[in-house]
């Protein structure tokens, strides 16, 4: 059992004005056995109000409205958590945990893959299994891979972030009809928020990393769960623009530190 | 059908008052949008009360399983364990909406609107063809046409005792304001290049609801917001939207969508509006979910099924696809995935070649296609250039479920083919309609 | 039911703006046809000038066929109607099927007349929908503002008309008034500065064609846009 100080912040920077803007966030820490948020808080820049409520998954989402133009867009999570991870959520997952998601498709090189090294064994066997291979497979690259990127066209160029990570073993997992999930976070250590899954095993999910090859333990703060990245984003928004095709560029800063 | 004589002679007097109201749906040919007239047929089809009550009792029946089954499938799944429908079938659906998991919508109601599409065989046995719980359309037209045949031939209707359909308006208005939170009941559109524009202006102002897009709506603090020109927004309540789930909500299905409202699935969620009909509907309508109709109807309610579906293979089970790769030259192949009379496909059609390619094709995709018998519907009469001729047709029921029960309206959509002996009946391939009156004695 | 979007707003006003269009074109195509057929041939060349629209037109005959008729040109009776009829669509629940109806028709007919080239009998059938049109608009177009609007719409292009065809000044300023009212009952922004300066030319009633242009380059600014 740990307990942590953790903060994310995401600036969004727009090009030009826009208005109207209508977001929501999954970035407020849920209640499960093995994490206790304390004093958690979420606020976003130009202020509005956060309306709380629940998605299909269960996430609780945060929905705001900024209706006066503006350039930039911020939100903060931050707060207290308390982490053990000897405990697991025990819930039965939804049928579609085990199914291909959009970007988890077992396509191409990665499907050559999933024949070469596929086994035999228990859910936990298997996990173990496939966390090597994808190690051994895949390398960590920044710059490669988009948020778009499926997990076939990830491996196909053998390079990508912990997202095309998470989406590869998803895939791998589900070929094997194993119910797993995304999961988006963060990690201590780590300046940006990070990306992992969980499996059910039967029993309860069993959380793994599969950037780092290893199950998760008392550093990791869970923020959202769904069947990949593009089903539950920490953030997702649109505006309307004034004229001018607007770009936006993000920059996020995560802070998890032990107390 | 003497009595039918004025309204035959009136007919170019129909027609031309339907011109002058704008009766059209828009199509698109080669990128272009054109509004075309709706074909309309004076004779209209008859159906005798007696015939009637067993089609109402039977399209409650079905409507109440349907949304059982979609209250199930989004909380308990019950109906899965239980081993009556795979799970695989439910859960692959394109129509299955993640989004919507584990939410159940005011009064319980998922499909308000209803449009069960059934056909009369040559022996007067109804089958259901298609249930379509997401945004059916339709009644608009069966609507207005009466009114135009009551000043057209008020003979017809002193010498026949028809039910009203006039109250189609009042039912949805009804349906809406049943289950909203507080708060206006609206109804919104894509737009005027929408194929059912008509029906959408239409419908606001029978109804009285304000017709409203998605830039005059916004979501605040999870609730939906209507705002138009001066004045504070005011607060909806109910939503009658007519945009596709997947276009919805950019927040939470496609983030393309530029006709969304963006967040209303935060508010919907949050019970702070009704959506009509609810999004996820879809897994209850997909030509997949149809086969199992029957099955929902015993396991729900405890009833055999007042109607029948037609016989449906699903060839994802062994001892189906045996006898569809058996029989497909006289069955009917069903894309699941698609709708409007798309994807449709008749085995007699089919060479030797393509009766090899489509062998091949139901083993490698059995979950995307189902097959059916050919049902043999009657051929209803229809006016064309002075001369009656017999053409397919089929009836557009529509069934409005409120918070407070479910009620069949007494007329419905007849899409009759212009075709001789084609089955293809949609308006989107040429198709016309006729009214539907229902006797009273 | 008083609700409106922003956008039905508009196209309320420009739904005014363009049956009235049309109305007024059609009673000066009457007499301007008289002129055509008795007196001068070339009659059109001026009207075309006023109204500040392309003369296109080979001769009286063609001038006729193709103001009224032709789809292509922009300037046309039928292209006119056609936008009223794209403003007046989306508001089926705001005037009534009844009202749209007429603008429906107004438009049938000119397609069934463009088969009999009878344009000069055709105007009257045009003339008696319109009517009928803004006799629908006062009968089932409930709310008070939504009609102010669509009138507002109607007397901006009359004063315009008015201005453009050098009509008598004493009409433009029943015109102006009218005009003035609707946009106050329309909630609508009116100019004062733009519409005193209007009335001091009517009170002056002055003649020559750069007074008519100067007040008509004024009402132009007479409602502010939001």
């Amino acid at each position: 059992m740990k307990k942590f100080l953790y903060s994310l912040r995401t600036d969004l920077y727009f090009s030009a004005p826009v208005s109207r803007h209508t977001f929501l966030l999954r970035a407020f820490p849920g209640h499960y056995p093995f994490q206790e948020p304390v004093n958690a808080s979420l606020t976003c820049k130009p202020q509005c109000k956060l309306a709380q409520s629940t998605d299909g998954f269960g996430n609780s989402v945060h929905q705001g409205y900024i209706e006066p133009w503006h350039t930039g867009f911020s939100f903060i999570s931050s707060g207290e958590v308390i982490t053990d991870s000897s405990k697991h959520d025990t819930r039965p997952p939804a049928p579609y945990y085990a199914l291909p998601s959009e970007l988890t498709k077992l396509e191409g090189k990665l499907a050559d893959f999933y024949r070469e090294n596929k086994t035999e064994g228990t859910s936990a066997q298997k996990l173990e299994r496939w966390l090597e291979a994808v190690q051994k497979g895949f390398k960590y690259q920044k710059g490669r891979t988009t948020t778009a990127t499926t997990a076939a066209q990830a491996f196909e160029q053998g390079a990508g972030v912990c997202q095309d990570y998470a989406h590869i073993l998803l895939s791998l997992l589900r070929a094997d009809h194993l119910p797993c999930r995304y999961v988006a976070g963060m990690l201590a250590g780590e300046g940006a928020s990070h990306a992992w899954i969980e499996l059910y095993d039967g029993r309860e999910w069993i959380a793994a990393d599969p950037t780092h090859c290893r199950l998760c333990d008392d550093q990791y703060l869970k923020l959202s769960h769904g069947t990949d990245f593009a089903s539950a984003p920490i953030e997702r928004g649109v505006f309307i623009e004034n004229g001018e095709a607007v770009t936006q560029s993000v920059q996020s800063r995560a802070l998890m530190r032990e107390i | 059908m003497n009595k039918m004589d004025s309204l035959t002679a009136n007919t170019a007097a129909i027609n031309r008052l339907l011109a002058r109201y704008g009766v059209k749906f828009g199509i698109y040919k080669n990128n272009t949008f054109h509004e075309q007239l709706f074909p309309y047929d004076c004779l209209p089809r008859i159906i005798e009360k007696d015939d009637f009550a067993r089609i109402e009792r039977g399209l409650i029946q079905r409507v109440t399983a349907l949304n059982l089954f979609l209250k199930d499938i989004y909380t308990k799944r019950e109906i899965v364990r239980d081993g009556i429908i795979p799970e695989h079938f439910v859960f692959s659906s394109t129509g299955f909406l993640k989004q919507c998991d584990q939410f159940v919508p005011n009064g319980s109601v998922f499909a308000h609107i209803a449009g069960i599409d059934l056909v009369q065989a040559k022996d007067g046995e109804w089958y259901i063809l298609e249930d379509n719980l997401r945004i059916p359309s339709g009644a608009s037209y069966p609507l207005i046409a009466r009114k135009l045949e009551r000043r057209a031939s008020p003979r017809s209707f002193i010498d026949n005792a028809v039910d009203s359909n006039a109250n189609y308006a009042q039912l949805l208005r009804h349906c809406m304001d049943s289950v909203a939170s507080e708060g206006i009941s609206v109804i919104m559109t894509p737009g005027r290049y929408n194929s059912a524009f008509f029906e959408h202006s239409y419908l606001a102002e029978m109804t009285g609801c304000p017709l409203v897009m998605h830039s005059d709506l916004f979501v605040q603090d999870n609730r939906l917001y209507l705002k138009g020109a001066g004045g504070s927004p005011v607060k909806v309540g109910a939503i009658y939207r007519r945009i596709a789930d997947e276009y919805l909500d950019p927040l939470s299905f496609r983030p393309d969508s530029l006709i969304g409202v963006p967040g209303i699935m935060s508010a919907y969620r949050s019970g702070n509006v009704a959506i009509v009909n609810a999004p996820g509907n879809g897994v209850a309508d997909d030509k997949g979910t149809y086969a199992f109709v029957p099955k929902m109807i015993k396991y729900y309610l405890n009833e055999e099924p007042i109607l029948k579906n037609a016989p449906t293979y699903v060839p994802y089970y062994e001892e189906d696809l045996d006898y569809c790769l058996k029989n497909l030259s006289k069955l009917v192949i069903k894309d699941v995935s698609e709708a409007g009379g798309y994807g449709v496909l008749f085995g007699k059609d089919l060479d030797e070649d393509g009766l090899k390619t489509w062998r091949e094709r139901l083993k490698k995709e059995a979950r995307r296609f189902i097959l059916q018998e050919v049902i043999d519907f009657i051929d209803l009469p229809v006016m064309q250039d002075g001369e009656q001729v017999y053409r397919k047709a089929d009836l557009r029921a529509f069934v409005i479920s409120a918070s407070d029960g479910v009620k069949v309206w007494h007329s419905g959509l007849t899409r009759f083919s212009r075709v001789e002996g084609s089955f293809v009946v949609n308006s989107s391939q040429g198709g016309g309609f006729k009214d539907t009156w229902v006797l009273s004695r | 039911m008083g609700f409106i979007s922003v956008d039905q707003k508009d196209n309320l006003f420009w739904l005014g703006r363009y049956v009235e269009r049309v109305y007024l074109t059609l009673r000066h195509f009457d007499e301007l046809g008289d002129r055509l057929l008795d007196i001068d041939s070339t009659a059109y060349q001026g009207y075309c000038r006023r109204l500040n629209i392309p003369d296109i037109y080979t001769d009286a005959l063609d001038f006729i066929e193709r103001y009224m008729y032709d789809q292509s040109n922009p300037d046309s009776v039928y292209s006119n109607l056609s936008r009223a009829y794209d403003d007046g669509i989306v508001l089926r629940s705001v005037i009534s099927s009844a009202s749209l109806s007429y603008v429906q028709m107004g438009l049938d007919a000119i397609d069934e007349g463009r088969k009999t080239h009878a344009s000069l009998l055709l105007s009257q059938q045009i003339i008696d929908c319109l009517l009928a049109f803004w006799g629908c608009i006062d009968d089932y177009c409930d709310a008070h503002q939504h009609r102010n609007v669509i009138k507002a719409g109607r007397y901006m292009e009359r004063l315009d008309m008015q201005l453009r065809l050098h009509d008598p000044w004493p009409r433009i300023e029943v015109s102006l008034r009218k005009l003035q009212r609707r946009i106050a009952g329309g909630g609508l922004k009116c100019d004062g500065q733009a519409a005193d300066g209007i009335m001091e030319y009517v009170l002056k009633a002055p003649e020559d064609d750069d007074s008519y242009l100067a007040a008509l380059k004024l009402s132009h600014g007479i409602i502010i846009a939001d």
